[in-house]
């Protein structure tokens, strides 16, 4: 769906357009922002939780957006930041705060009924999440979706060039855990 | 060697690169109208939060008493009557005897407390008076009834008798 961004965000803005305005947002970003969420927080059902949060950050606050980034950027922040508080509540919760090797990632990897992917993908995930968190959201914005550096850059308020390190070092660590395991 | 190194092929190459996460069925076509349901629950006990806020304060004010009055009062009704009853058979001269005999323990303990505080002072005061206005060895009975009526009120008539 092609959407004309400013014209949303006027929208959005307009008690009157606002409801009709916020439907085509979500209909036009629920699923990246979705799979964005998934790949962090892994598990569909926290995943669901952590979408609805963050649209309904999003119908909360939209009023006072000020468009100094994209929507688009907005959105990825907002659902960034509220995946990343979800998982380190639920760490806090399991008692997993000081574990970088996400035990509790692992386990709810392991026991996801929507995994489709076969053995080998299993293991680049398993790997994937041996990665510390921010390593973690480079890799995956980089290699999955595909996302350019400096898109990247704004969402994650990093500069390119970190952003280009810390994706090398997730690629070596991700290869040697393969080769290892 | 460094050559060889160079063209190792990444381990990553031999994995698809595809999502291997699936969701729900029509998970997406359903999830603006959940979304719409949770944004309307959520505006509308707004509203009643905010009377919840106001209220909030006067109902555990009103609870608190609530609670200290029935701290109070249940040991009292219970316990202290006993205590009361003891003491006054020990201590014949602080009695009130009222006509009813179910009045209650609050009646026994304000008479108990006009009569032990200051009116005990103020019956002393009284009698002295007497003693200094008049020569009680001149007075007929008749004439000290009638001085007592003219000058105090039943209940401090009757004040004195049970004193």
């Amino acid at each position: 769906m092609h959407i004309d961004e400013k014209e949303l965000i006027n929208d959005l803005k307009d008690e009157t357009r606002r409801a009709m305005a916020f439907h085509i947002l979500v209909k036009s970003y629920q699923e990246r922002l979705y799979w964005h969420i998934r790949k962090i927080v892994v598990n569909h059902d926290d995943t669901d939780d952590v979408l609805q949060n963050v649209f309904l950050k999003v119908w909360k606050s939209v009023e006072n957006f000020r468009a100094d980034s994209s929507l688009f950027t907005w959105l990825y922040r907002i659902a960034t930041n509220e995946a990343l508080s979800f998982i380190n509540e639920r760490k806090r919760k399991s008692h997993h705060l000081l574990d970088e090797g996400s035990e509790f990632l692992l386990s709810t990897l392991e026991a996801d009924e929507y995994f489709e992917g076969d053995q080998a993908q299993l293991k680049l995930q398993k790997a994937i999440l041996t990665l510390p968190d921010k390593q973690r959201l480079v890799f995956n914005m980089k290699y999955f979706d595909e996302m350019k550096y400096h898109e990247m850059s704004e969402i994650l308020e990093t500069s390119v060039g970190a952003l280009k390190a810390s994706y090398h070092h997730a690629v070596k660590k991700i290869e040697a855990y393969i080769e290892d395991n | 060697m460094k050559e060889k190194k160079e063209h190792k092929e990444s381990p990553l190459s031999h994995i698809k690169k595809e999502n291997p996460f699936g969701t729900p069925e029509a998970y997406f076509d359903t999830f603006s109208e959940r979304l719409n349901s949770r944004i309307k629950a959520e505006e509308q006990p707004a509203h009643r939060l905010q009377w919840l806020n106001i209220l909030k304060p006067v109902l555990g004010l009103a609870a608190s008493f609530a609670l200290v009055f029935f701290l109070l009062y249940v040991p009292l009704e219970n316990f202290l009557p006993g205590i009361w009853n003891n003491y006054l058979a020990k201590h014949p001269g602080n009695t009130v005897q009222t006509d009813a005999p179910g009045d209650n323990y609050f009646e026994t303990l304000m008479n108990y407390q006009l009569f032990s505080s200051s009116d005990d002072l103020q019956i002393l005061s009284t009698l002295n008076d007497v003693d200094n206005t008049m020569a009680t060895d001149t007075l007929t009975s008749q004439q000290i009834e009638d001085y007592i009526v003219m000058n105090y009120s039943d209940w401090e008539i009757l004040r004195n008798y049970n004193q």
